[in-house]
């Protein structure tokens, strides 16, 4: 059963490979078609899926680029006497175009910005086409397109059947390639917190751009072999409804699945075929199983059956002998911290801060200087400014006033994942990660700032992307270990307790080289053991030479961690020092147990 | 002269009901943080009600006004139900993005079995001729689509800050959480203002029928209409709302005049697209701080 099971999705897979080779041998030319209209707009699906199943980002124009690049592809054929080879790519580049022209203005924004504005597009795209009768045949599109030539093979019947299949094969090969790689993995964590995201340096907006432009120029390659399956292209081909189906067959395949989008095609545009006449009805069963779908079983077809292996895998699994960590693992943490000389005055100098929200002064005029390698805890009552004083040093939250200096060097005003890649890297009081990816995965996000290989490379799996991501593995494969969950590496992290989530964010921190690490109350909510763990964990830390910046409630593992101490309350500081002397202040013992004249 | 001023004044006609549909997501997206993209989908089911009730039924309109009013909120009410309500938290905005897409996709399903798929003529409510002063066309009830929408956004405000239900709304866009410490009743808010966006854009569906047409597939236009008026406007600011629902029909009706009435739609979503690329929180809204 278990070898079974392990074998499973590569025999079915080798098993659809083969009937959909063998298909013209017993199948007539209208199922062949169907095959072709299914894998044509497959290609789209597996392209929504990057932005939907991974990005978490909705695009309701899929069918609408689609459209664009097919109607480009047959207008330079037609009208201009392209052949098919140059024109494909330029519909695919005009896929791309309108992927960037919807994406810049949008992306910045919240999520359903996107869905809104592809939305429009997709309005557009159907006027646009009747607008330009001269250009797009307005109501009765183009017809008699030639078919395209390969080694003077020309390309219809059984031949096109093939190269469409070999070209969405293809695809599925590429989407595969990207969901793997560093990119996809990006897009995961931006679908769950792009905070975090900016946290290890990575800007939301260029990894949501990535997404919609990936998921654009795939459906730029499906509008390529649109026009050669249906012999025609015409306006309504390509309305609302088939971009909606398009996003239906992707949450019903299985959102964030390889194959899923192509389970879902399968489903969605031979089902219409067969209920003809049914049309409202349909709708309103469809799309009621689909609210259905995402509230009981968002994971879809594919999500469901992945699961279902798994836990019987897990059930069956011989116990495998656990693996050793590596040996004692060389950190090199704070290599850059290292690299460049020691900063000469404070490696990190806040002068009057401030941060109003409405009327309440919740930093008032901080100043803060922290000594290289040092671990510098900042204390207070609640609502004394803490966090927020933190939020502004990372550029989270924009500063009404005050200076912010790295080394000597400003970073105010920068964006968030600017000052993290600059080497100021936080971790949060609520962990934020990709709750989908694996600890080590998630741990490894931190070090994608210093990967250099394109999207593109990762598309086709070329050397270079497959050399970052064994760096990236090998490092988080270390830092791990280093955290102590070197035992729960494969789990993936929505799995873990809390406490393990705390350890995994400060592990995916390091992953940045970070100059200064900046903790916010990374001991709440831990039990004793916990916290005794993370005690060592941040001398570890501060023995590789990074310096720590510690926002802390928890009194026991501020006094036996802190080497300087500042105090904060009702936005101000009111003590700074070494922690002894901090201690006996009378200022501090005020703000913290209250007196006489704070209860009148 | 007038050609100008006609054209202005039919701007502020299209550009009332972008405002109302405006008004409605807002209604929704000012207390639960959801953006209902079924929202136009209501404007349909408001006009189409109103077709059946005054028209077919020929129940007198005050009748029939509370009736579509009452009907169009409780569906509204169920879509928070069933379609987001049950969603997990860990479906994010994607979850509600899709299930209220969806929702609206149903409504328009079972509107085509009921109302057919032709668009229908509406019987006249106040006249619809116009009477023309030196030049200027002048049609009552374009001028009570106006006058209605300006008198909404005042009812709204005046409800926001006058009431407690009113204050209880915004109090739960701020902290669901904290909110329902202090009594305030979530579930039932929730529902609220499900219903009550939902009615604001059916009363914009039953005041633009008599002047276009009653049909079916009218909804994902306003759908993207009204979020061009919120967007321009600042999501969840009203008068943004009504200034930018205002200024895209301005935009609209003097860019077709220019281009060609075929590019009405292109025009709006290029609007969108360049106040988005230079005014990201909207022309006249604005910016929020991200809660981390």
């Amino acid at each position: 059963m278990h070898r079974i099971l392990a074998h499973l999705p590569v025999a079915l897979s080798l098993l659809a490979l083969a009937v959909l080779l063998a298909l013209p041998a017993f199948a007539n030319r209208y199922y062949l078609y169907l095959v072709e209209i299914v894998l044509t707009f497959g290609c789209a699906a597996l392209g929504l899926n990057l932005l939907t199943g991974h990005a978490r980002l909705l695009s309701a124009g899929q069918a609408g680029v689609l459209a664009a690049s097919a109607y480009t592809v047959t207008i330079l054929m037609t009208q201009f006497g392209w052949s098919f080879w140059t024109a494909a790519p330029a519909g695919i580049a005009m896929a791309g175009a309108i992927g960037l022209l919807l994406g810049v203005p949008s992306l910045r924004l919240s999520q359903f910005y996107l869905a809104m504005v592809t939305l429009g597009f997709a309005i557009v795209v159907e006027d646009l086409l009747l607008e330009w009768a001269g250009l797009t045949g307005g109501f009765s599109g183009i017809w008699g397109i030639p078919a395209p030539v390969l080694f003077d093979q020309r390309l219809r019947g059984v031949w096109l059947y093939y190269f469409v299949l070999v070209v969405t094969l293809a695809v599925l090969w590429m989407t595969w390639n990207i969901g793997r790689s560093r990119w996809g993995r990006s897009f995961r964590l931006i679908g769950e917190s792009d905070v975090a995201a900016s946290s290890l340096g990575l800007s939301p907006f260029r990894i949501r751009l990535y997404a919609f432009l990936a998921c654009s120029l795939f459906a730029g390659a499906g509008g390529v072999l649109y026009p050669f399956v249906a012999g025609s292209v015409s306006p309504f081909v390509f309305n609302l409804q088939v971009a909606l189906s398009l996003i239906l067959a992707v949450v019903l395949g299985g959102m964030g699945t390889v194959i899923g989008p192509l389970i879902g095609a399968a489903i969605l545009f031979v089902l219409p075929e067969l209920m003809q006449g049914f049309r409202s009805v349909a709708t309103i069963v469809t799309w009621s199983v689909f609210v259905a779908l995402l509230i009981v079983a968002p994971m879809g077809i594919a999500g469901a059956f992945g699961l279902w292996r798994a836990r019987r895998l897990a059930a069956a699994a011989p116990v495998a002998p656990p693996v050793p960590p590596p040996p004692a693992p060389v950190l090199h943490t704070g290599a850059r911290a290292a690299a460049v000389a020691p900063a000469a005055g404070p490696v990190l100098e806040v002068a009057g801060a401030v941060k109003h929200f409405g009327g309440v002064r919740a930093v008032d005029g901080v100043d803060l200087s922290v000594a290289e390698g040092a671990i510098h805890v900042v204390i207070g009552p609640n609502g004394s400014g803490k966090t927020t004083l933190l939020n502004l040093i990372t550029g989270f939250y924009p500063a009404d006033a005050g200076r912010f200096a790295l080394v000597g060097q400003p970073v105010d005003g920068l964006a968030a994942h600017a000052i993290a890649r600059a080497g100021l890297v936080r971790t949060f009081q609520t962990p934020r990660f990709a709750s989908g990816l694996t600890a080590m995965e998630n741990v490894g996000l931190g070090g994608q700032v210093f990967a250099r290989s394109s999207m593109l490379a990762a598309t086709l799996s070329l050397p270079t992307a497959r050399a970052d991501e064994a760096r990236l593995a090998a490092r988080a494969r270390d830092l791990i270990a280093f955290a102590g969950l070197w035992d729960v590496r494969d789990r993936p992290a929505g799995a873990l307790p809390h406490g393990q989530l705390r350890l995994m964010e400060i592990a995916r921190a390091l992953m940045l080289e970070p100059r200064v690490l900046l903790l916010d109350e990374p001991a709440a909510g831990l039990s004793p053991a916990e916290i005794d763990h993370i005690e060592a964990l941040l001398r570890a830390v501060r023995a590789e030479g990074v310096t720590i910046l510690l926002v802390e409630h928890n009194m026991r593992l501020v006094m036996r961690v802190a080497e300087r101490l500042t105090v904060l309350d009702r936005g101000q500081v009111i003590a700074d020092g070494l922690p002894a002397a901090v201690r006996s202040d009378p200022s501090v013992i005020r703000a913290y147990l209250g007196t006489d004249e704070a209860a009148a | 002269m007038a050609d100008v001023v006609n054209m202005i004044l039919s701007g502020l006609v299209v550009g009332s009901v972008y405002a109302l549909v405006g008004l409605g997501y807002n209604v929704v997206y000012g207390a639960t943080r959801v953006f209902n993209l079924a929202q136009g989908d209501f404007l349909m089911l408001g006009m189409m009600l109103a077709l059946g009730l005054y028209g077919t039924a020929a129940l007198p309109f005050p009748v029939a006004l509370v009736l579509v009013l009452v009907i169009v909120g409780a569906v509204g009410a169920v879509q928070q139900l069933v379609a987001v309500r049950p969603l997990g938290r860990a479906q994010g905005a994607l979850g509600w993005v899709l299930t209220t897409l969806a929702f609206g996709i149903i409504l328009r399903g079972i509107a085509e079995i009921v109302w057919g798929t032709e668009p229908l003529r509406f019987p006249d409510l106040l006249p619809t001729a116009p009477s023309f002063i030196a030049g200027v066309r002048l049609v009552p009830q374009e001028i009570a689509i106006v006058a209605l929408t300006l008198a909404v956004a005042a009812a709204l405000d005046r409800f926001y800050r006058g009431t407690m239900t009113g204050k209880a709304l915004r109090a739960m866009a701020q902290d669901p959480d904290a909110a329902a410490l202090r009594g305030v009743p979530v579930a039932r808010m929730n529902l609220l203002a499900f219903g009550l966006g939902a009615a604001v854009a059916a009363l914009g569906g039953i005041m633009i029928a008599p002047v276009s047409f009653a049909y079916v597939y009218v909804g994902t236009l306003y759908t993207f209409k009204g979020f061009i008026a919120v967007a321009i406007g600042g999501i969840g600011d009203n008068r943004g709302a009504i200034l930018g629902g205002l200024s895209l029909g301005l935009v609209e009706v003097i860019g077709a005049q220019v281009a060609g009435a075929g590019y009405r739609n292109a025009i709006a979503l290029v609007f969108l697209l360049v106040v988005l690329l230079a005014f990201p929180r909207g022309l006249f809204g604005t910016a929020q701080v991200r809660q981390v």
